[in-house]
């Protein structure tokens, strides 16, 4: 159980172990895996791809990445006409900055019927991958979306801190942490990656530092985090100040 | 089904789904109740409950209305909280901690781990779900208005599992001595620590993913899914701005019900609520808890309550009741019409009749459509 409470200016959750959330989370893999192997149903791979996403998301392990994007390949092969599937290879296009096959599945996406919502969503990634932050931020805006609050909050606060409102973004940011309604680091986690992520793309490694400890104490085998802190501290020397919502 | 994957939030973190909630009289042991909360829908061998939650039982005094509907005394609640410690790599196990009051009881999960003592007993780990449905000919029912059951139907929790709390205890000691015979009972899972973020709650089956499930004919809300906002209150005091949208939906799906046969179970004016809206807004099981344990018993208290007869037996709910069947034989065709059968009657391995009652978990589950999203980043 991870518990920051102290620490914090807007109060972080309680969360789940590392160890309980990733236990889990594989033993779900796995009777997915089978699953989908046994049956070559589309929903199966769709739901084992968004599993190995979560799990990269601490694993960040490029073969882990690799295997979800032959996953997304496949699914538009099998189900062509199924709009999860071409909304599923676009949200790892996306990610793996490949803008031109990811706009290109979100138009298929749309034209068989994906959920403008959802396309809306992908989208907005895609405009953040390539560094069109007001793109992004109007589509979160204007998009509720199928994100919960607290993701879609997070999500807003990074572009406003990456167009410069800092004050701004740090408010979204804390309304987007008391909003975080679930026992479950991996979402957490990433909001708080991202966060920091953001705060070094601006230039500011002192709280993207704290942010990167915040996923650390949530998710401690969190590769990405440990090593955006090891070269943050390579770069800028350890931050002793407290953690804090405003803060991180 | 019942109260699996029944929710957006639930369905991203199995650890907070609360799947089903039973309340009976230890069978032959006079004074002495038990509950059982499960969680976790399609459990795997090795799946672990959140040691930051709270798996949390509440117990009120009931009272009848003079609507005759039965509600908790909330300020007479008493909760039992159950918490769980990291993964022991040792022993692939969790220790467990029960409170109740100010009395603690600290366990470990698996059989090997339960504690038993004439106060409380309690077990915590994998079992088979007790749960039977034929999940895909109810929702073929809702989306075709018509009673699409066939005999037999196809059980669609057959071999799953789920983690199961067990909780027997003495009612006596846990309720008091000169209390009122009947108690309502509901579960939660909340976020531990203050203040507490509650993640889901449960009363009967089947109340949030069929009774205020989307079926388009909710005038008022035709599309939004109400399940987490109702997971939001408290069971015992919904939130009244809350609970006029809940009337509008449960009005709307037990018409709905109701025309399944072409006859008219429950008549109820325009600007009225239908005669058991308010019943099942009061999402709780209701036990007498000084009566012998009976096999079948759900809602016969609210039937009693509400007709004006004399209950029959002890309410609750036990573990091999079909409350399905109950739950569509009241709806479509009234308390005494001619019963609705789904086609399953029974679990695969029945629950015995003695502490922890469910049968370990199957080590081989069936591969089953999940129909859940794993994970969430």
């Amino acid at each position: 159980m991870t518990d920051l409470r102290p620490e914090s200016a807007v109060r972080l959750p309680l969360c789940t172990s590392e160890t309980i959330t990733l236990s889990n989370l594989d033993l779900q893999l796995s009777s997915l895996a089978h699953w989908y192997a046994q049956t070559r149903r589309a929903d199966a791979g769709i739901q084992l791809m968004h599993g190995l996403l979560s799990r990269y998301s601490v694993s960040a392990r490029d073969a882990d990445l690799d295997d979800v994007e032959v996953l997304t390949y496949a699914l538009v092969q099998q189900a062509p006409e199924d709009p999860r599937a071409w909304m599923a290879r676009a949200e790892v296009s996306a990610m793996r900055h490949r803008p031109a096959d990811a706009e290109q599945a979100l138009l298929t996406a749309s034209a068989i019927g994906a959920p403008p919502v959802e396309v809306g969503e992908v989208r907005a990634d895609l405009m953040e991958a390539v560094g069109d932050h007001r793109a992004a931020l109007d589509i979160r805006i204007a998009n509720s979306g199928t994100l919960p609050p607290a993701q879609r909050l997070s999500r807003i606060a990074c572009c406003q801190l990456a167009l410069g409102a800092h004050h701004q973004a740090v408010a979204t940011f804390a309304s987007a942490i008391r909003h975080y309604a679930g026992a479950s680091p991996l979402p957490l986690g990433s909001m708080l990656f991202n966060w920091g992520h953001t705060w070094e793309h601006v230039g500011d490694r002192g709280r993207a530092e704290l942010a990167y400890h915040a996923v650390m104490r949530y998710l401690p085998s969190h590769v990405r985090a440990h090593s955006a802190l090891v070269e943050c501290s390579s770069d800028h020397g350890s931050v002793g100040r407290k953690l804090s919502t405003g803060g991180v | 089904m019942s109260d699996h994957l029944s929710s957006p939030r639930a369905l991203r973190d199995p650890t907070i789904d609360l799947t089903d909630l039973y309340f009976f009289p230890v069978p032959d042991v006079p004074g002495r109740l038990a509950v059982v909360v499960n969680v976790f829908p399609l459990a795997q061998p090795g799946a672990l409950f959140s040691d930051a939650v709270s798996y949390r039982v509440r117990l009120a005094p009931a009272e009848t209305g003079a609507d005759r509907v039965i509600r908790a005394r909330r300020a007479d609640q008493v909760t039992l909280d159950v918490t769980f410690g990291d993964l022991d790599p040792a022993t692939g196990g969790q220790a467990g901690l029960l409170r109740c009051g100010d009395t603690v009881t600290c366990f470990h999960t698996g059989d090997a781990g339960a504690v038993h003592s004439d106060q409380v007993s309690v077990f915590a780990g994998l079992r088979r779900d007790p749960f039977f449905m034929d999940v895909r000919r109810e929702v073929e029912t809702r989306a075709t208005r018509r009673l699409a059951f066939t005999d037999p139907g196809t059980d669609a929790v057959a071999g799953q599992n789920v983690l199961s709390i067990v909780i027997e205890f003495d009612a006596a000691h846990v309720l008091g001595v000169d209390r009122r015979p009947v108690w309502v009972l509901a579960a939660e899972t909340a976020s531990r620590g203050v203040p507490s973020t509650r993640f889901e709650r449960l009363g009967r089956a089947e109340v949030k993913n069929v009774l205020l499930s989307v079926n388009g004919n909710d005038a008022v809300n035709t599309t939004v899914d109400l399940r987490d906002l109702y997971n939001l209150d408290d069971a015992f005091a919904v939130d009244p701005a809350a609970a006029e949208a809940y009337r509008a939906r449960l009005d709307a799906n037990l018409a709905m019900f109701d025309a399944l046969d072409d006859a008219v179970a429950w008549p109820f004016p325009p600007g009225t609520h239908h005669p058991l809206t308010e019943m099942w807004l009061n999402d709780h099981l209701v036990l007498d808890t000084t009566k012998p344990f009976s096999e079948r018993g759900y809602l016969d208290l609210e039937r009693a309550a509400l007709t004006g007869r004399s209950p029959a037996t002890c309410g609750g709910r036990w573990l091999n009741e079909d409350v399905i069947d109950v739950l569509d034989s009241v709806i479509v065709r009234g308390w005494d019409g001619p019963p609705i059968k789904d086609g399953v009657d029974h679990a695969t391995i029945p629950a015995q009749p003695k502490f922890p009652y469910l049968p370990a978990g199957n080590p081989d589950p069936p591969i089953a459509d999940p129909g859940v999203p794993v994970g969430d980043d």
